[in-house]
């Protein structure tokens, strides 16, 4: 690789970005890039704002988390997710095949308890459908809360 | 001292256990990264008699929706985008100019235990280069150029921040390293002998 190369490669240098093979080797071998690459490096550890730690406002941070008492949101894992939706499925079936569900139908009023309990699992079904994409719809990105 | 991988996953660490219940653990974070938030809120904010509530407020939405950090990323640049982004929300979504005094953009960024005379006289030699070649930018590309150079943050972590495309934030950090070379009198970057 030539000088101008290598140049134009430690100019554009992400932090922590490896160099090119080929730049890596020409380093080595020209003194001369090598001063440059170590003077940016040398350069940028010089302009970076890293402290001190202001203690008084780390503690009122803290303090003001303290105060809030909210523990930090914590989604669901998509297991649990499935395995509540398994149990509200088994619950539904298991209330429609009970013997008393069976006897209430059997009852005069029987219409009118299928009804209600027909009506019962299809806000219960929805409720949880809805408070899945809810959640889920929230975005994974770094992006402001 | 620990590199910087090695000190992304110790992040990570911590907020897993932030999120396990741990809110003390919260407080490592807040010591390590509250400089550059206020870093941060000092260069973007327009009344700085604010910064104290500002820094508040970043970490404060950081620890509450702390469980929106995927971990796939660095803890430093997630956090670095919500003072960002708090801070362009206070100032009504704008950025402020850029300050053409060098050492008025010094002060801005580092805090004042930071200034001591001779790291000052050492630095502005930086600055007054970085400023040159920043000069003519609009003021959200500006900092961007500042934000790689004073908070060491990568070309994908601030082109994600501020919505500078990471080729267009390439060749800016290009020509201000080129100034800030040739300042510090290196000749190679005029271009003679070639290997």
């Amino acid at each position: 690789m030539k000088c101008s190369a290598v140049r134009r490669s430690l100019l554009e240098l992400d932090h922590d970005e490896a160099l090119p093979p080929g730049a890596a080797e020409h380093l080595r071998a020209c003194a001369r890039c090598r001063r440059l690459a170590e003077s940016i490096r040398g350069t940028e550890s010089r302009l970076s704002a890293e402290g001190p730690v202001e203690v008084e406002l780390v503690d009122s941070v803290m303090a003001r988390i303290a105060a809030a008492d909210r523990p930090p949101h914590r989604r669901p894992l998509l297991g649990g997710w499935f395995v509540g939706g398994l149990l509200l499925a088994v619950g539904m079936v298991a209330v429609r095949q009970s013997p008393t569900f069976r006897y209430l139908l059997a009852g005069v009023l029987g219409a009118r308890v299928d009804l209600a309990v027909t009506t019962a699992i299809a806000v219960g079904l929805v409720g949880y459908l809805a408070a899945f994409a809810l959640t889920r719809a929230r975005k994974d990105s770094p992006s402001e809360p | 001292m620990t590199d910087g991988k090695e000190q992304d996953r110790e992040d990570i660490a911590t907020v897993q256990s932030v999120l396990s219940g741990n809110r003390n653990a919260f407080r490592q974070l807040v010591l390590k990264y509250q400089p550059a938030v206020s870093a941060v809120g000092r260069r973007t904010l327009r009344g700085q008699e604010e910064l104290g509530d500002f820094v508040q407020d970043v970490f404060v939405k950081a620890y509450t929706h702390l469980d929106q950090f995927s971990g796939k990323g660095r803890f430093k640049a997630w956090l670095m985008q919500i003072a960002y982004t708090t801070a362009i929300n206070r100032n009504r979504r704008s950025i402020p100019e850029i300050p053409t005094d060098p050492e008025l953009l010094e002060q801005l960024w580092y805090s004042p235990r930071e200034r001591e005379p001779d790291r000052v006289t050492e630095r502005s030699v930086l600055w007054e280069a970085i400023v040159t070649a920043i000069r003519d930018l609009p003021g959200h590309l500006a900092l961007s150029v500042e934000l790689f150079f004073v908070l060491q943050l990568r070309y994908p972590e601030i082109a994600e921040m501020t919505g500078v495309p990471v080729n267009t934030l390439k060749s800016h950090v290009r020509r201000a390293r080129r100034v800030l070379q040739q300042r510090l009198g290196h000749s190679l970057l005029e271009n003679q002998d070639e290997m």
